[in-house]
């Protein structure tokens, strides 16, 4: 070592700022020394964060920087397990195609015991003229559920001349009539649909609810239709580790986009 | 022709397009056939939607204080005979033909 300053207080020599080395040089702090910035005001680079490494998940015990409103606003810190904050949609896939090729879209196998509840929102172009879409349950084995679906449904049908409100009950049915009279070409069917696979845990009776917008071919008239329906399947077997199936009733289903989700509570 | 589906699967994470297994597609060729042939009975529903809106929308010639003309009486009368008046699908298809407009083409529909 060349030299040690020891004095008691630095300040500048002239004016209220001073500079402490060069670019490229390197002041070391030792281990046991404190650096007390506590009255202070401390400025740290903008690279602070952005400078480090990312991680894509987050483990139960890290660590989040908090002021703590309860002790004065000190410093402290919050692990990842304590944040809570209402739970998350996890995407668990999807189905995505323009290919005009397929009869049936299936979501196979993605119920799993991570979640009770599902998200699946989609849109689709094409089938036939008039055709329905079925909605049905599938097991984990793939096989469909093919009896005592109970379906309620309501909404409106509207075009520039006309507008009805109906509604619908289809009682013990082999499936769920999603969509109905579906109309052909550029027009785009959508729809948000919450899936509870074990609605009641003890005798399972899957569950679905969905909010449904897409255009009527109404014998070539065109309506619009906005509404929702509910489903569920008076059934004791279960479909854990099963999934979802969409069906035209005559036609090819064209440009696809379907994804689900898991809800997961916190 | 085979049908096709198409699948995620949760388990592998993948998007698949699997034909139709036989007895899958025998089941699917019932369905469509049952479909096809539910043509007439879906359209009659459809005529039978369609009267019932024009019927709605003269109600009010009904009441008391309102003369209902004989004319009107007439359509209304040949719109509640629609069932037995048409009864083919081919004639179906003449009750909801429509211009380029969207208009309803046929004179059952014309309102005096």
């Amino acid at each position: 070592m060349s030299s040690e300053i020891k004095a008691d207080k630095w300040s500048p020599a002239s004016g209220t700022s001073a500079t402490i080395g060069d670019s490229g040089d390197t002041f070391t702090i030792p281990s046991g020394v404190t650096l007390d910035t506590s009255s202070s005001t401390l400025t740290l680079p903008s690279s602070a964060i952005t400078g480090q490494t990312a991680i894509t998940s987050l483990a139960d015990t890290d660590k989040f920087l908090v002021s703590d409103a309860s002790d004065s606003g000190n410093l402290k810190y919050v692990e990842k397990q304590y944040l809570g904050g209402g739970g998350s949609l996890v995407y668990l896939g999807g189905i995505n195609s323009s290919n005009y090729s397929a009869s049936k879209l299936a979501l196979q196998q993605v119920f799993t015991n991570d979640y009770r509840r599902y998200k699946v929102m989609g849109k689709f172009q094409g089938t036939g003229n008039g055709a329905d879409v079925e909605f049905r349950w599938l097991n984990s084995s793939n096989s469909e559920v093919i009896s005592n679906y109970y379906n309620v449904s309501e909404g409106h049908k509207i075009n520039s001349v006309d507008y009805n409100q109906e509604g619908w009950l289809d009682w013990g049915q082999s499936k769920t009539r999603l969509f109905v009279d579906t109309a052909t070409g550029s027009h785009i069917h959508s729809f948000s649909m919450d899936l509870f696979p074990n609605q009641n845990e003890n005798v399972n009776y899957p569950t679905m609810y969905a909010q449904l917008n897409y255009w009527l071919y109404n014998n070539a008239a065109n309506k619009m239709f906005v509404g929702q329906l509910a489903s569920y399947v008076e059934s004791t077997t279960s479909i854990a580790g099963g999934g979802m199936q969409l069906e035209s009733t005559s036609g090819l289903f064209g440009t696809v986009n379907i994804s689900i989700w898991g809800y997961k509570d916190s | 022709m085979t049908d096709k589906k198409l699948i995620f699967n949760g388990v592998t994470g993948r998007q698949e397009e699997i034909d139709f297994t036989a007895e899958e597609q025998t089941i699917r060729d019932a369905k469509v056939k049952a479909w096809n042939d539910d043509s007439g009975d879906r359209k009659l529903a459809d005529i039978k939607e369609i009267r019932l809106q024009k019927l709605k929308e003269t109600d009010y010639y009904a009441l008391q204080d309102v003369i209902m003309s004989n004319e009107m009486k007439a359509w209304r009368l040949n719109l509640r005979n629609i069932p037995q008046d048409y009864t083919t699908e081919e004639e179906y298809d003449l009750l909801l033909a429509r211009d380029e407009n969207g208009n309803l083409t046929h004179s059952v529909w014309s309102k005096p």
